[in-house]
């Protein structure tokens, strides 16, 4: 009967594992929202991979967007240079809310197949209560 | 009790059920991993086939390895993959985990009833 069994506690850790790389990718887009008008801010990003023991997800580091800031001129900045101009905050709000929206969504989706885990295994016992 | 072909199927159909249970959810934990490329299982018809056609010479084939006994494989149905390689699809992954609760659930029904029968053949009950 085991046989049937072995394979839950598996499946829970694999969507535990999606449902906390999805929690900390919604972190990390908290983060860059908050510093969407800092001067000088690069966006955050976080590195997903497979987890080749259990078949989830890993999350690697966090990597800073490599992409050059954006010059905004305002020669009345306190940061502004010579010409007038400083380096703002790399983030762009419409991308960090749409990561926001797939993050979300992925998360449910494991939370759901969770769910659908502990119906199965409760299925199992029900044999046993019988 | 296992020798009852009926038990013995419905082992196989919970089995095969989960197995692609788990596999469905590291698709689903592995959404948005750049590169990934999404796997089911074999339909049980087909694992199915093979399993009876060994049966009789050997006795271990269908229960051998646990629920990986069937290889999982790359489907080519799972549509156009996203500019970062990953080819899962939360909804059809969603409607396949339900496909196989679902399954699971009626192998659990049969095999419960199976039971139930042969308790009743013992008179208890």
């Amino acid at each position: 009967m085991d046989r049937f069994s072995q394979t839950t506690p598996r499946t829970m850790e694999i969507a535990t594992s999606g449902m906390e790389a999805q929690s900390r990718r919604l972190r990390i887009i908290s983060e860059n929202i908050a510093n969407a008008d800092t001067p000088g801010f690069r966006r955050k990003m976080l590195e997903f991979d497979v987890n080749a023991a259990s078949g989830g997800v890993a999350v690697g580091g966090v990597t800073l967007d490599p992409a050059d800031l954006p010059k905004i001129h305002d020669p009345s900045h306190p940061m502004a240079d010579a010409e007038g101009y400083y380096e703002g905050s790399s983030v762009e709000l419409a991308i960090e809310v749409a990561d926001a929206r797939e993050a979300q969504r992925s998360y449910e989706a494991n939370l759901r197949i969770f769910d659908q885990t502990r119906r199965m295994s409760s299925a199992l016992l029900d044999l046993l209560k019988r | 009790m296992s020798d009852l072909a009926i038990l013995k199927l419905a082992e196989g159909l919970a089995r095969h059920a989960s197995g692609r249970h788990t596999l469905v959810a590291q698709n689903i934990a592995n959404a948005d991993t750049p590169g990934y490329r999404a796997r089911d299982l074999p339909p049980f018809e087909a694992v199915l086939n093979d399993a009876y056609a060994a049966r009789a010479t050997r006795q271990t084939h269908f229960n051998a390895g646990g629920a990986h006994a069937y290889e999982p494989r790359r489907d080519t149905a799972f549509g156009a993959a996203s500019p970062n390689g990953n080819d899962v699809s939360l909804p059809e992954q969603l409607a396949r985990a339900t496909d196989a609760m679902a399954t699971q659930d009626k192998a659990m029904t049969i095999y419960g009833k199976t039971l139930d029968i042969l308790r009743l053949g013992l008179g208890r009950r």
